[in-house]
């Protein structure tokens, strides 16, 4: 009853403004805001999220109406009801729930609009959602190209060759940055605190 | 009972209101609206406007309390900001600096 373990938002109780925690979060009544989790979020029947949603895991039995991103992965049961846009990597619908709207599940995160984060972040995750897609490709591309006509040699590499060494010979390109992927990394520095 | 509790590792930064119990573990600040009772347990921190028909107070409060009933300071609270209610109890090792307002009737 007087758990402090998880935040749980009651059936009669509205929350306008932002939620955030590094525990799970159980919505019974209605949230307006950003929700942000470490952990689950769980829109429970009867729940009403107008919220953009972040979290490992999100379960949707309720309602939502604008944004979820998990890192883990997305449950929406037979009750649950969204309306709006979802990114996870996993995404697990049960027969009867419902969504209206988009499901990003490349990999890359929502729109950098939607998201605050910075320019770089935004460029990481967008190269991340291409890097996957693109190596696919390019290798199937390879695989697939077919030798070249014999007839027909291609007049292109002479002056390509000529340029391609000098422009590489020229190294000094500035140490790039590690861009690793960008995981959301959890606040979970304090959870030695008791 | 309708009950919300505000986990520890939470923090609320608006609007919280409606139902019969709210117990803040974690930390509240903005406003804070309950039918019925608000708990700020032991290690919750609130910075908001309560109103509520009971406040009780074991942690930390800033701001401004109104029970409607009842404010209770247990002995290990802290609250700085005004206070207005029909009964207020302020336990022995309970800090408070602020203004109470009991509604007397004056004359």
């Amino acid at each position: 009853m007087s758990d402090d373990r998880w935040t749980e938002i009651g059936p009669e109780t509205l929350v306008r403004g932002d939620i955030e925690a590094r525990e799970d979060i159980v919505i019974l009544g209605r949230v307006e805001g950003d929700v942000t989790s470490t952990h689950t979020v769980t829109i429970e029947e009867g729940g009403v999220a107008q919220a953009h949603v972040r979290a490992s895991r999100v379960v949707i039995a309720g309602v939502l109406l604008g944004q979820a991103e998990a890192s883990e992965r997305i449950e929406i049961t037979p009750t649950g009801r969204v309306l709006g846009t979802l990114a996870t990597p996993r995404l697990i619908l049960e027969d009867g729930g419902a969504v209206q709207g988009d499901v990003v599940m490349d990999g890359s995160r929502l729109p950098a609009a939607q998201v605050p984060s910075g320019p770089v972040q935004g460029r990481t995750s967008a190269s991340r959602g291409t890097a996957t897609s693109g190596a696919a490709s390019t290798r199937r591309a390879t695989t697939a190209t077919p030798a070249p006509r014999p007839g027909r040699e291609p007049a292109r590499p002479a002056t390509l060759r000529t340029a391609s060494p000098s422009r590489t010979a020229a190294p000094v390109r500035p140490a790039r940055p590690v861009v690793t992927a960008p995981g959301p990394e959890p606040i979970a520095a304090d959870d030695s605190e008791d | 009972m309708a009950e919300t509790t505000i986990g520890a590792r939470t923090r609320i930064e608006g609007l919280v209101s409606g139902g019969d119990v709210l117990r803040v573990h974690g930390e509240v600040s903005g406003n804070i609206q309950m039918d019925g009772v608000v708990i700020i347990e032991a290690e919750g921190r609130v910075r908001a406007e309560v109103h509520a028909d009971e406040v009780s107070v074991l942690g930390s409060v800033d701001g401004f309390l109104v029970g409607r009933k009842k404010v209770e300071i247990q002995p290990d609270g802290r609250l700085v900001g005004d206070v207005r209610t029909a009964r207020i109890l302020i336990s022995d090792g309970a800090v408070f600096r602020g203004r109470v307002d009991m509604d007397v009737e004056e004359g």
